[in-house]
């Protein structure tokens, strides 16, 4: 039933504009800024080994692609979600959902998997961007693997989110609007903290930007299963508390 | 032999804030039979259905779908129901044969019966050359069909449906009653409508709710028996006799003389005086045109119960 549900969502999704120009609009950006990375590493590359640097390909190309992609994805993936339950209530087929034989954890799960599989092609692509890279230089294989993780898992997060406000909020641009504002704030607000105060500590940059170092915490791990799980849960929650308050 | 019980609510109430949409609303939905929820606007006519389906929680009561608690097994009784609700919940993106393929596999039909399953609801909701069209582009009369189609397309046991007929033509009104019948035949039919004509002409039983409680419940053939009226019989003659030889008959209380030979014989309750009027019709040579029984006032019986009591 999670696979009806996914379908589904995929097929509205990519018959959308929405999901199309957000595909598009990710991967231009990301092309544009992985030329102009390439073009400044050309740049210094003759220079690094006299300065005795030991930054390489992975440091001044790999991982700021990365920190972009896992940025632009997380704040693209809202536009996905935001239709997700918003729409679904607006549009009264939210009722055929709760009609039929499918328990409310499915359908989150399964919408849940439907943005995931679409922001995944474009993990995909930063995927081949890098493989690239590899072909011509030495990359940190065990860093970049990490830090696609991050993406991954950052990815995953906002469109947890973006989920859980589209069940919370009753109009699919507020949920969008409420989506995007929380994750801006959940990047921004570990920025330039320690990373040991509190607020830093729930900040999802903090984590991502470990992972981007190529350390692989079971922590920062948890801190995004949690985030994930606990958004889907809310969800599921809030849903089976509206057949119980809505009008 | 009283047929299978399919759907049961006992005591069923919402409550939305301080405003009580449904109070203690018992009703019973045998195989065969086709119940008609009839309301003002605002009555809970909807309210009632969705919390029949599922899709509202009641604050009291119960439901049981085909013997499955739906609070306590929700799939196992969803499995047996189908579902049109009061706006048509479409995808309009999609095609017509996409969406009841959707719907179908929603309420679990196998991959291999997808094809037959969908050209049968194509085929009884007269959709049969739209498979391939977008639903946006359809018209709305069409988008209730398509609507009506995914409430069937599982071959439910249970048909519950929120004004199946809204925007439809006359001749696919008369397609949707005949739809209801036919489904009538082989499992249990629950819809509101507005439209007294369509519940009197389609349904064995009505419902009829005031201000979310029940204020009436009857077989549609007994409609007039708890108010203490008999049944009555429409009758045309070529040569109507006086009115004191019909009040001989057997069972016949009045005769009520309208206009061109017809006459209204009003009779007990229980008795039916079809025969003898059709052979002493014969004998006394009356010009026997038509016999038809009219069913007591719906509309009069809706007014006196829901605008009266208003």
């Amino acid at each position: 039933m999670i696979a009806v549900i996914a379908k589904r969502e995929l097929v509205g999704l990519l018959r959308a504009p929405a999901g199309w120009f957000t595909l598009a609009a990710v991967q231009a950006l990301l092309a544009w800024l992985f030329v102009v990375l390439i073009e400044d590493y050309l740049a210094v590359q003759g220079s690094l080994p006299a300065s005795g640097s030991s930054v390489g390909v992975t440091d001044l190309i790999v991982m700021p692609v990365l920190r972009a992609g896992g940025g632009l994805l997380l704040l693209f993936a809202p536009l996905l979600t935001m239709h997700a339950i918003a729409g679904e209530r607006r549009a009264g087929t939210l009722n055929l959902l709760l009609s039929s034989p499918i328990s409310l954890s499915q359908i989150v799960v399964g919408k849940y998997l439907a943005a995931v599989s679409l922001l995944g092609c474009i993990w995909v692509l930063i995927g081949a961007m890098v493989i690239c890279l590899a072909v011509a230089s030495d990359l940190d294989t065990g860093r970049v693997a990490v830090g696609m993780l991050g993406v991954a898992l950052l990815t995953c997060t906002g469109v947890a989110a973006g989920l859980l406000t589209s069940c919370l909020v009753p109009q699919p641009t507020a949920a969008g609007i409420v989506a995007l504002g929380l994750l801006i704030a959940g990047w921004m607000v570990g920025t330039g903290r320690e990373t040991d105060n509190l607020v830093a500590i729930l900040a999802l940059t903090t984590h991502f930007d470990r992972m981007l170092s190529g350390l692989l915490n079971s922590a920062d791990i948890a801190y995004f299963l949690i985030l994930n799980v606990g958004c889907l849960g809310f969800a599921i929650h809030r849903l089976d508390c509206e057949r119980h308050s809505a009008r | 032999m009283l047929k299978q019980i399919l759907v049961q609510a006992r005591g069923l109430g919402r409550q939305f804030g301080a405003n009580r949409a449904i109070q203690d609303l018992d009703l019973t939905l045998r195989r065969g039979e086709v119940l008609g929820l009839l309301g003002l606007n605002g009555a809970g006519k909807s309210t009632a259905l969705r919390l029949l389906t599922g899709t509202l929680a009641p604050s009291t009561g119960d439901v049981s779908i085909c013997g499955w608690d739906l609070a306590e097994y929700p799939m196992r009784a969803k499995r047996h129901l189908g579902f049109l609700p009061d706006s048509p919940p479409l995808y309009p993106e999609l095609r017509v044969d996409e969406y009841l393929r959707h719907c179908a596999r929603l309420r679990r039909i196998r991959r291999s019966s997808l094809p037959s399953a969908v050209a049968r609801a194509k085929s009884r909701c007269g959709l049969t050359d739209c498979g391939g069209r977008v639903i946006g582009n359809l018209s709305l009369g069409y988008r209730q069909r398509v609507a009506i189609a995914q409430a069937i397309v599982h071959d439910p046991e249970v048909v519950i449906l929120d004004e199946p007929t809204t925007a439809l033509d006359p001749v696919q009104v008369r397609e949707v009653r005949q739809l209801l019948a036919h489904l009538s035949e082989h499992c249990g039919v629950v819809f509101s409508s507005h439209l007294l004509a369509e519940v009197a002409e389609v349904c064995t039983h009505v419902h009829i709710l005031h201000e979310g409680r029940t204020v009436h419940v009857a077989h549609l053939d007994a409609l007039g028996g708890p108010r203490g009226s008999g049944g009555c019989l429409r009758v045309v003659l070529e040569t109507p006799p006086p009115s004191d030889e019909i009040l001989t008959l057997p069972g016949i209380d009045s005769v009520e003389v309208l206009s061109h030979g017809r006459i209204r014989v009003h009779h007990a309750p229980g008795v039916d005086p079809s025969a003898d009027l059709v052979s002493h019709a014969c004998l006394g040579n009356w010009g026997l045109r038509e016999l038809t029984p009219e069913r007591p006032e719906l509309e009069q019986l809706f007014v006196e119960l829901t605008v009266g009591q208003g």
